[in-house]
């Protein structure tokens, strides 16, 4: 191989590795909050509040791992966001886990369920962690969340989920493929 | 389809005010007067305006954007701007209740409303069927429209949506509904959009009716 053929697949090296990490899951954008204000903000009578899908962060205690719960309205909630139907299709949502604010009070909220597999061996129950999550919508059960990601304890843990190799969990290669070059790698709303 | 009027304090008609645009850009407005003409030109008839814009969506706000016409600026006031948005068929919220009757005639129905308010009912097609046309007066000015049923009522669109359009399209022209709830009638969701002046029915996945109010 000649030097100049070396050179250039060096440069394509180089600008790969700076420009992959712009499509991994922008933490940046998650404000942080308070889950025991947000469950505290009122509520409608009847019917559905929509939200444009705030990025929120949140600190909690994870009270229980993801069940099968119904995503009916969380998907309502994605379609009538306006969001391109093909970033919607690529959201595997099937999931719930039950957290717990501060002060104790309970929520179950949805979570990707290629992030949901890790909680088990990362996250003891009763444990705190932090959410990083969009608020779509509150209706009379209160805030309809959805956890992107999520870090142990307060949020200082280096763990990311959405750069972890691909085939490290139960998201096919192809999926990961089609979410990257989406540039939506885990990070929906 | 439940009313909302009077609900929205006066900040809101003066954040309304703040955001209408007029637009030198745009062509002229979509044409929603074609099959009905209404006799503006008659003396005892009251047309709020004769301008016609449109709703744009800006971030979780609207803008009435209402192309320049023939109108200079200066014959242009406030009120007809906040109204240049709200018409349906050949009505404008706000015009003069003579502007309905000298169009459609008498009502097929007269329904008493809250706050001595009354619904005039009209049968767009055919008796007793969809679609129909109501329009809510009080004293003697228009202060709501309404257009119901499952398919397109010829010209009696608003803003880019017909009757029978789908829930996607609606999502696609106004965006993100702020709320959504169970109507009165039977399988359908009434969509509303905050304090904006509109508000539309979906059953099934299309749109079943559109309201459009005093701003």
């Amino acid at each position: 191989m000649s030097v100049g053929c070396r050179s250039v697949i060096l440069a394509l090296v180089v600008v790969l590795s700076e420009l992959l990490p712009a499509f991994g899951f922008d933490f940046a954008r998650y404000k942080a909050a308070d889950l025991d204000v947000l469950l505290a903000q009122r509520r409608p009578a009847k019917g559905v509040d929509l939200y444009p899908a705030l990025p929120l962060r949140l600190t909690v205690t994870l009270a229980g791992y993801g069940e099968k719960c119904q995503t009916e309205l969380l998907m309502r909630a994605l379609r009538m966001s306006g969001a391109p139907k093909d970033q919607i299709d690529a959201v595997e949502v099937t999931t719930c886990i039950n957290i717990r604010s501060a002060r104790g009070k309970a929520l179950r909220v949805f979570i990707q369920d290629g992030i949901a597999g890790f909680l088990p061996k990362e996250i003891p129950l009763g444990k705190s962690l932090t959410l990083y999550a969009v608020h779509l919508f509150t209706d009379t059960n209160g805030p309809g969340l959805l956890v992107n990601e999520f870090e142990s304890g307060d949020g200082g843990d280096a763990r990311k989920a959405a750069r972890k190799p691909p085939g490290d969990q139960a998201r096919s290669w192809w999926t990961w493929w089609k979410m990257w070059r989406s540039g939506a790698a885990n990070d929906i709303g | 389809m439940t009313s909302a009027d009077g609900r929205e304090p006066k900040a809101i008609v003066r954040a309304l005010f703040a955001v209408l645009l007029i637009s030198m850009s745009l062509p002229a407005a979509h044409a929603q007067t074609g099959a009905v003409k209404a006799p503006a030109a008659s003396g005892k008839v009251h047309h709020v305006t004769e301008l016609r814009g449109e709703w744009r969506r800006n971030g979780p706000a609207f803008v009435c954007t209402v192309p320049a016409g023939k109108l200079a600026p200066s014959e242009v006031n406030p009120d007809m701007l906040a109204r240049a948005c709200q018409h349906m068929g050949p009505f404008v919220v706000g015009d003069d209740v003579q502007v309905l009757k000298a169009t459609l005639g008498a009502p097929h129905r007269t329904l008493p409303q809250p706050n001595g308010a009354q619904a005039l009912l009209y049968f767009l097609e055919q008796r007793e069927h969809y679609p129909y046309f109501v329009a809510t007066v009080s004293k003697n000015r228009i202060i709501a429209l309404q257009v119901t049923g499952t398919a397109a009522a010829k010209s009696y669109d608003f803003n880019h949506i017909d009757l029978g359009m789908t829930s996607d399209a609606l999502v696609q022209v106004f965006g993100q509904p702020s709320h959504f709830e169970p109507s009165e009638e039977k399988d359908t969701e009434l969509w509303t959009y905050g304090v904006w002046p509109f508000s539309f029915e979906v059953r099934g996945g299309h749109v079943t009716s559109i309201r459009i109010r005093e701003p």
